[in-house]
């Protein structure tokens, strides 16, 4: 009994885990070429699946129709982010760009309630088959379409970091901005069209989470934050496997912490595991590459 | 008073300095040259408990100070300045003097600071913010920095680079005249004139270590070690 | 006074006291998201203080703000060694840690015949000392602009002497600080056990006057506002997070022009303020130009 309860969780914590590697991807694409925080980009997403929640409760539009709102809108908000808390400060002003990305998730949150006053809205859910079962695990369907889409991304972000010119400019502005800059990149283009993408996947990840949920909240906005940064920091910052392990890890202890603790610990289990990581292993999971390479910056002399 | 003794120091497995070794008395002034790269900065890193070093050791008056953390080294002894100017840019010149070392009381240590602001001929500037101060000015607070430590030792890198002739010969006459014969100099310069006025010693520095260690105005006389540092662009 | 005033006066007080935190570690050069989590810890102290030793409001305030001091020492013990968003998150970590564990606090206790004290989710409630002592909603607020101005005139004289050149120097270039001989864990710890003392004194202060404290009152939002308030008033001077303070509660919260508004009004506020002037309305650059031209007035004046 024990072992199904723990294969379960884990099958559980997996499917959820791949929605916070997603949201992971999308902030470290940003931090990778920003080497700054956007707070905003929960709040961002949210903003993005609640236009397309107003579309679908207004004019009953289908999923299809929905998934763009979203990616579109979610851009379109990621764009307003960047002009007003990235592109006008320097590196230098890293805290300028996480408080100014903070007071706008104040604001695209209040906007989002003016647009959709209900504390709960209804979202067109992705599936509505009954569960597979494998043997006695049981499995949604939907659940196994959000990890496919998570593996799917990863691997299309994979490939356009490693074989397109766009990634080339996005490693190059990465490894050496000013080096970047040099060759003719233009590195605030970079910045913007990341940030955009980032954004995009984002809404990509606010759609399949609001659609298994078949439910939406001005929440999910601090839900994404969390859950992306949390998972982000897991993996170490600045790799997109990093970013997948992250999710997938912090998905995993979720669920066997909520099955085994209830859900306020599972919370804490998060929090407390980000905070150890932190304090005495501040590489985090997956090499931390982008860690050093900061921290050098920071010692030059 | 410094002993450096089979100095190295590697990053990302190069090695910026390999087995340096070099001895510096009380008081003297000494030139420390050599190409982009020959670890000159680096040096002065690892004496000032900035870069981590794989082997040897360096003394202080006898003390061994490798291994302490920057502030004990400071509080030891050693001040320096740096290749591109670093102040606390929102502080006044007055609270950049004020020194956390060197002092036995916080009286002491503004009267210091006050002195040498004078020295540099900063006083009528003391309340002005570093930020706001000409580059020239802000070189010199620098100095006064330095001088209100009341150091045994100190490191200064390039304290003419990005000022004109004549203010770099200003600095250097400074540098002379405002430490005493307790105090010795480290001096990193690319502007030979400037190392022949203040250091009768010069050190040349390849690849991270040693190459030559004699009177500045025997170096610059030899050939050989005038190419290697100038390169063949120029002959002397 | 109307009572509607003097409970947004309260309230701009209080808040104050968690600005101020959030400055003390500003001007060390650290972005804490978590001094909301001292103010926690100095509310539930001071409360269970009065309520259920039935200590005196004095010995509990100071019994919360010392408690806060320790937590934020042992925290600082773990993180102060990290920089930028890696001490960010850390603090936003525990937080985080310290809300939820106030979710499953449960400390009951009959006093006087009536069962009290923290109870989970729910909170603590009915902390009734001032009521209790009568001690008028006046009066209260009183006594937290008496203790706010007693901080205020601690981190003046702090200013003036040479624990306030070493936090901004520590703050602006730790590096360099190091190299010119400052002990810079030492003074980043003095900045984070007194940020938490300053925090835990206002959380107290807040579970008196509220008469209950609920995990929901130190949630993110109120560690984050902190945070903005020193930004947006200016990094200058500890008058600055008070304007800051100011500018959000006194202007867009309690002026009821921007109703339903107000975090579109303030939010675009602080980013377009955060483009213009980055460290604030009162940054450094400000308050020496307004110390030099008050310099020459004296002079001029003879």
């Amino acid at each position: 009994m024990a072992a199904v309860d723990l294969a379960q969780n884990t099958l559980d914590g997996l499917m959820i885990g791949s929605s916070y590697a997603l949201l992971a991807i999308g902030f470290t694409l940003i931090f990778g070429v920003m080497r700054r925080l956007n707070l905003a980009y929960g709040p961002t997403i949210m903003a993005g699946v609640y236009l397309g929640t107003a579309a679908f409760i207004s004019f009953g539009a289908p999923s299809l129709v929905v998934l763009a709102i979203v990616i579109i809108g979610a851009s379109l908000v990621g764009l307003y982010v960047e002009r007003l808390c990235f592109r006008p400060f320097g590196e230098a002003a890293r805290t300028a760009s996480m408080v100014a990305s903070f007071a706008l998730w104040m604001q695209i949150e209040e906007a989002a309630m003016h647009m959709l006053p209900q504390h709960m809205n209804p979202f067109p859910p992705l599936l509505a088959a009954s569960p597979l079962e494998i043997g006695p695990l049981m499995l949604r369907a939907d659940h196994l379409i959000m990890l496919a889409a998570t593996l799917l991304l990863a691997g299309a972000v994979t490939y356009l970091l490693a074989r397109t010119k766009l990634g080339l400019a996005i490693r190059a502005v990465i490894d050496q901005p000013r080096a970047a800059a040099i060759v003719g990149i233009h590195v605030e283009r970079i910045m913007m069209l990341t940030f955009v993408l980032a954004s995009a996947i984002g809404g990509f990840a606010g759609f399949l989470i609001a659609a298994t949920d078949a439910q939406v909240t001005a929440m999910m906005g601090m839900w994404a934050t969390t859950k992306g940064l949390v998972a982000m920091m897991l993996g170490g910052l600045g790799s997109v496997k990093g970013a997948i392990a992250g999710g997938l890890l912090l998905g995993v202890l979720e669920a066997h912490a909520q099955w085994f603790l209830g859900p306020q610990v599972r919370d804490m289990v998060a929090w407390g595991l980000l905070f150890v990581i932190l304090a005495f292993w501040p590489g985090g999971l997956m090499g931390a590459k982008a860690l050093d390479r900061t921290m050098a910056v920071g010692r030059r002399v | 008073m410094l002993e450096v003794d089979g100095l190295t120091v590697r990053f990302d497995g190069v090695e910026a300095l390999r087995e340096l070794s070099i001895t510096v008395p009380t008081g003297a002034r000494v030139g420390v040259l050599g190409p982009n790269g020959s670890g000159k900065t680096t040096l002065f890193n690892a004496i000032s408990g900035l870069a981590g070093i794989a082997a040897g050791t360096i003394r202080l008056d006898g003390m061994t100070i490798s291994k302490l953390a920057p502030h004990r080294i400071a509080a030891a002894g050693v001040a320096r300045t740096f290749q591109s100017v670093r102040l606390f840019q929102r502080l006044s010149a007055l609270d950049n003097a004020l020194p956390s070392v060197g002092a036995a009381s916080s009286h002491e240590a503004r009267e210091n600071a006050l002195a040498a602001l004078d020295t540099v001929g900063l006083g009528e500037r003391r309340d002005t913010l570093a930020g706001d101060l000409s580059f020239y000015e802000q070189r010199q607070l620098e100095i006064a920095r330095a001088i209100a430590q009341r150091p045994r030792l100190l490191l200064a890198d390039e304290p003419t680079a990005g000022l004109s002739p004549a203010e770099s010969d200003h600095v250097i006459a400074l540098l002379g005249r405002a430490f005493g014969a307790e105090t010795a100099i480290l001096l990193i310069e690319h502007k030979i004139a400037a190392v022949e006025a203040l250091c009768p010693r010069a050190l040349l520095l390849i690849e991270g270590h040693v190459a030559a260690d004699m009177p500045t105005r025997e170096m610059m006389s030899d050939r050989d070690l005038a190419s290697v540092y100038f390169g063949s662009r120029l002959t002397p | 006074m109307d009572t509607y005033v003097i409970t947004v006066l309260s309230n701009i007080g209080m808040i104050s006291f968690v600005a101020l935190s959030a400055y003390i570690l500003l001007l060390s050069g650290q972005i804490s998201f978590g001094q909301q989590a001292y103010f926690g810890i100095g509310a539930y102290t001071a409360g269970i203080a009065t309520v259920m030793w039935q200590w005196p409001i004095a010995g509990a305030l100071v019994l919360g703000a010392l408690a806060a001091s320790v937590a934020a020492g042992l925290v600082g013990l773990a993180t102060l060694r990290l920089s930028g968003i890696y001490f960010a998150m850390a603090t936003l970590a525990f937080a985080e840690i310290m809300r939820i564990a106030a979710e499953l606090f449960v400390y009951r206790r009959e006093i006087g015949g009536v069962e009290t004290g923290p109870d989970g989710i729910d909170g603590f409630r009915d902390i009734r000392y001032f009521f209790a002592n009568d001690i008028s909603p006046f009066q209260s607020c009183l006594i937290v602009y008496a203790l706010l101005a007693a901080v205020l005139a601690a981190l003046f004289i702090v200013e003036r002497t040479r624990g306030g050149r070493l936090l901004r120097q520590v703050g602006e270039d730790p590096l360099l600080a190091e190299v010119q001989g400052i002990d810079v864990m030492r003074v980043r710890m003095a900045a984070a056990l007194s940020a938490g003392a300053v925090a835990g004194l206002g959380g107290g202060l807040y579970a008196h006057l509220m008469t209950y404290v609920e995990p929901r009152s130190f949630d993110i939002m109120l560690g984050v506002h902190a945070l903005a308030y020193g930004l947006i008033g200016g990094l200058g001077t500890a008058l600055g997070p008070l304007l800051g303070v100011l500018i959000d509660i006194g202007l867009l919260e309690s002026t009821r022009i921007f109703r339903g508004y107000r975090m579109i009004v303030f939010g675009g506020l602080v980013a377009v303020l955060l483009i213009v002037r980055p460290r604030g309305l009162l940054d450094e650059v400000a308050i020496s130009r307004i110390r030099q031209a008050l310099r020459r007035r004296r002079h001029a004046g003879g």
